[in-house]
């Protein structure tokens, strides 16, 4: 994903033209490219988070796009404050640009996990947040950042996500169906991020039990399209599955939602379930330890549907 | 009369103003706005390139005022220099009034942001500088912040950024009146010396009477006169709530409305200043 959208960016950018990235000192062999490209368009800021993002909010007030690179919590934690007030508030057209959301920074530690991102980020007003599941989304979410009026953050995986066109079924702008017709199915898994393909592999391996599973995945968060509360009303039952603590989430925000107009089916949300990671591993060794991986997501449907 | 008595004179008709406002208002930063009032005064009166009829003019110099609970003075500058009539005050402090207690960029005319937490002009005024960079303005971007205020890492943070990238037109304005709100500064995270502080961090630094206008004229020239890529600072040494006797340096003064009686006594102290 991170690849992919800087291939959307040098694609995008043209010479001249008022985007302007920022990376906070992260991104080695990433924007090489863009750097020699668009020498006057670059600036490594350096370690400095609060800065950089007050910094982006005052070019943006003399005409510039800032785009502010760098890894998910460093990028959406540290300088909240500087978020809130320096681009929610004032309206600014910045888009934050996060790496490593979620678990994928495995074994970097918990210093370098983000399950709490998408909670801050979208309960600020005028924000826009985008969370794409594979490569291709990233230019997605970056096209639409780009077409909303304010501020904006587009949460990343790390790299080599895997291409997901294959499993898809049918989607339209706000969201795509895989393995099975959620119409029809007996349990639809809806979800969005990099943890779409261990919703892939589970419905997968059900459908192979004869159980039918859809998979629906979305990439913007917020606003959040109607179309999904829709998936799950014409559902018989939802799992929704993150990649983010379900202590205040997308899910419960979905779950909100459908309990206000009355639940009609089955409804169950698996995520980080308030708690650091402890374990030491690789982003799929900790899938496992937060009990979040294919295999928990089908025992989970199992355990749904009997 | 000379430029400074005038100058004088005007400051402490605007202290007469925000002497009354944040009484009816029921209460305001007097410290902070007493402090700063007559660098305000002397900067859009002599130093700013803004045009109260085109205050969004790209080319303008921008003021970010970040030290947000002084905006009693920020607001009765603008007003004095023609950003908006006296009507956008008259509700200061009433439910539905135009105006909070700390400045909103959207409210007025010549409100460049939104302050009130402390360390967020800097970095804004350095991206803004950058930018004006950039694009090839001639622009001057002041920013004022308390001296309390750099007790914030943030403005450290953008200090660093402001010599990396040789701002220039980037100047740091510090309204050094020696306390904040509980205490005085140098009782609680002290700063000083402020002005080898900032040398060492790479700026052209001025220190000067944040109260005498000649001194404030001779400082600001001679810094932005300066043939230098280096930001700029200007150490304004002040006195917390100065102008009233019963005000001047005392630590209550930091948010406080004043008594029907103080209110009395003090207007009437302010305005033998302005008569003699």
């Amino acid at each position: 994903m991170r690849n992919s959208l800087r291939d959307a960016l040098l694609e995008i950018k043209k010479p001249g033209d008022k985007i302007y990235l920022i990376v906070g000192d992260i991104g080695f062999g990433v924007f090489e490219e863009y750097s020699k490209k668009f020498k006057e368009d670059y600036l490594n800021i350096g370690i400095c988070e609060s800065n950089m993002i007050g910094f982006s909010s005052g070019m943006s007030m003399n005409g510039f796009l800032p785009i502010v690179y760098t890894i998910v919590p460093f990028l959406t934690m540290r300088p909240f404050e500087q978020i809130r007030i320096d681009l929610a508030l004032h309206k600014r057209k910045v888009i934050l640009v996060g790496v490593g959301g979620g678990l994928a920074y495995g074994n970097l530690g918990p210093t370098h996990h983000s399950f709490e991102d998408l909670t801050l980020m979208t309960i600020l007003p005028n924000f826009a947040v985008f969370s794409p599941s594979q490569p291709s989304e990233s230019k997605e979410a970056l096209t639409a950042a780009l077409n909303h009026n304010g501020p904006s953050y587009i949460r990343l995986g790390k790299n080599g996500e895997p291409d997901l066109s294959k499993f898809m079924l049918k989607g339209n702008s706000n969201l795509k169906n895989y393995c099975y017709d959620y119409k029809k199915a007996d349990v639809t898994i809806l979800t969005y991020g990099a943890i779409t393909y261990e919703c892939i592999i589970a419905a997968k391996e059900l459908i192979k039990d004869k159980v039918n599973v859809a998979v629906v995945s979305f990439f913007k968060i917020k606003p959040l399209p109607k179309d999904i509360l829709e998936v799950c009303f014409e559902s018989k039952a939802s799992l929704i599955v993150e990649e983010h603590t379900t202590y205040h989430s997308i899910g419960t925000h979905i779950a909100s939602k459908i309990m206000q107009r009355g639940l009609r089916g089955k409804l169950k949300i698996l995520g980080i379930n308030d708690k650091f990671t402890e374990e030491v591993g690789s982003r799929d060794f900790l899938l496992k330890a937060h009990k979040i991986d294919s295999n928990s997501i089908v025992k989970t449907i199992r355990e749904m549907i009997t | 009369m000379d430029k400074y008595n005038k100058l004088k004179k005007t400051s402490y008709k605007l202290r007469k103003d925000i002497f009354t406002s944040i009484y009816k208002g029921g209460g305001g930063h007097v410290g902070g706005s007493f402090s700063i009032i007559d660098a305000l005064t002397y900067l859009y009166s002599e130093i700013l390139n803004i045009d109260p009829k085109n205050p969004e003019d790209i080319n303008r110099d921008r003021l970010i005022f970040s030290k947000g609970h002084s905006c009693q003075a920020l607001y009765w500058v603008l007003c004095h220099f023609g950003f908006y009539s006296k009507s956008y005050l008259e509700d200061y402090g009433k439910d539905g009034a135009r105006f909070a207690g700390h400045p909103e960029f959207e409210k007025a005319p010549g409100i460049e942001i939104s302050s009130g937490s402390l360390g967020h002009g800097p970095s804004i005024g350095a991206g803004i500088a950058h930018a004006c960079v950039l694009n090839n303005q001639e622009s001057k971007i002041f920013v004022i912040v308390g001296d309390g205020e750099t007790n914030e890492g943030s403005v450290w943070e953008a200090i660093l950024c402001a010599s990396q990238l040789k701002l220039n037109n980037f100047y740091l304005v510090i309204d050094n009146n020696q306390f904040e709100s509980l205490d005085k500064t140098s009782n609680i995270l002290g700063i000083e010396p402020i002005d080898e502080k900032l040398k060492s961090f790479g700026f052209d630094v001025i220190r000067c009477n944040g109260h005498d206008f000649e001194e404030l004229d001779l400082s600001f020239k001679k810094i932005i006169n300066l043939d230098s890529e280096k930001p700029k600072a200007i150490i304004l040494d002040t006195i917390k709530a100065h102008g009233i006797s019963f005000t001047t340096g005392i630590t209550k003064w930091h948010y406080r409305s004043p008594t029907e009686k103080e209110l009395k006594i003090g207007l009437e102290e302010l305005d033998k200043i302005i008569n003699a």
